[in-house]
C-alpha cells in the first residue's frame, strides 16, 4: 500500500479512537438520563450506532458479492469478506449490549421478540457465511459461493430492521411502529438525538477504519494464497 | 471471555443498577469486543507478514 494511503489510514484510526472518546464523553456528561429507564438507557446511544454499522456492513457484503459477480475480480471478494466480518463485530456488540439494557427494562436477557430474533437469525446467517468459506479451498469456487451467499443472506437486514415496523414488538420504536401504543416510545429530547447523531457518525467512522484496515489484511492474505498456490504447482 | 469477568459483569448488572453499574458493563462489553477483534487483526496481520518473508525466501533460493 502506497505511503500516501497508510497517511490516511493512520489518520482515520486516530479520528476513530477520538470519535468513540468524544461519543462516549457525550453521552456520560453531556446528556441527560432518561427519566424512566434511569441510567442504563446510556447503553442505547452505542447499542443502536453498532446496530446501524452492523447493518451496513451486511448490505456492503451483498453489494462487493454482486460486484464480484460482474467483474470477477478477487478484490471484491476481500471486501466482501471483511465487511461481514466487520459487521458480524458490531451486530454481536448490538445483541450483548441489547441483552443487558433487557434484563434491566423487561427483567429477562433474552426475549423471542420479532426484533430480537431477526438480529439473531441474521447474525447467524452470517457465521454461516464464514463457515461456508472456510470449507471451500479452491479460491475461485469460494468466492463465487461467498458472493452468492452474501446476496442471499441480505435479505435479513430489512428482515430485522422493518420488523418492528411490521410485528407487534415490545422492542422500543424510535420512529413510527403498527402498535400506538409503542409507537415512538423513545421521547427523546433533543440533547438525547444530537447525542445519537453523534454516536451514529462516530461509529461509521469507526467501520470505515475497520473495513479498511481488515481489506489490507484480506489483500496480504490473498497474495499469499496465491503465492502458494504458484509454489504448489512448481 | 474468562469466568470471572462474566461474574464481574454479572454483579455490574445485578447488584450496582442504580449507581449505572449495567450502563458501565455494557460499556466494558463494547470495549472488550472491539480491542479483541483488533487485537486479532494485529495478529493475523503480524502472522501474514512472517509467512509472506518466509514465502519470498524460499522463492528466492
Amino acid at each position: 500500500m502506497s505511503s500516501s494511503r497508510n497517511k490516511w489510514l493512520l489518520g482515520l484510526s486516530i479520528l476513530s479512537t477520538l470519535a468513540i472518546i468524544g461519543a462516549a464523553v457525550r453521552v456520560f456528561a453531556f446528556t441527560p438520563t432518561e427519566r424512566e429507564m434511569g441510567l442504563v438507557q446510556k447503553i442505547f446511544y452505542f447499542h443502536l450506532a453498532t446496530a446501524w454499522v452492523g447493518m451496513l456492513g451486511f448490505l456492503a457484503a451483498g453489494g462487493a458479492g454482486v460486484m464480484y459477480l460482474i467483474k470477477r475480480t478477487r478484490k471484491w471478494d476481500v471486501v466482501g469478506l471483511a465487511a461481514v466480518e466487520v459487521g458480524m463485530v458490531f451486530v454481536l456488540i448490538t445483541i450483548l449490549t441489547g441483552m443487558i439494557w433487557a434484563h434491566r427494562t423487561w427483567g429477562t436477557w433474552w426475549t423471542w421478540d420479532p426484533r430480537l430474533t431477526t438480529a439473531a437469525i441474521m447474525e447467524l446467517a452470517y457465521a454461516a457465511y464464514l463457515m461456508l468459506r472456510a470449507g471451500l479451498d479452491d479460491p475461485e469456487r469460494r468466492a463465487r459461493f461467498g458472493a452468492v451467499y452474501a446476496i442471499i443472506a441480505m435479505i435479513s437486514v430489512p428482515m430485522t430492521f422493518f420488523s418492528i415496523r411490521f410485528f407487534r414488538t415490545i422492542h422500543p420504536v424510535l420512529i413510527g411502529g403498527v402498535d400506538p401504543l409503542n409507537a415512538d416510545k423513545m421521547g427523546m429530547s433533543d440533547e438525547m438525538t444530537i447525542t445519537l447523531m453523534l454516536c451514529l457518525a462516530a461509529f461509521s467512522v469507526v467501520f470505515v477504519t475497520l473495513l479498511w484496515h481488515r481489506i489490507r489484511l484480506g489483500q496480504l492474505q490473498e497474495k499469499l494464497e496465491q503465492a502458494r498456490l504458484k509454489l504448489a504447482q512448481e | 471471555m474468562p469466568p470471572m469477568m462474566i461474574q464481574l459483569l454479572a454483579h455490574l448488572v445485578d447488584e450496582t443498577p442504580e449507581t449505572g453499574g449495567d450502563m458501565l458493563a455494557g460499556y466494558v462489553v463494547i470495549a472488550i469486543i472491539l480491542l479483541a477483534y483488533l487485537f486479532s487483526l494485529v495478529v493475523r496481520f503480524r502472522r501474514a507478514r512472517r509467512e509472506q518473508v518466509l514465502l519470498e525466501h524460499s522463492e528466492t533460493e
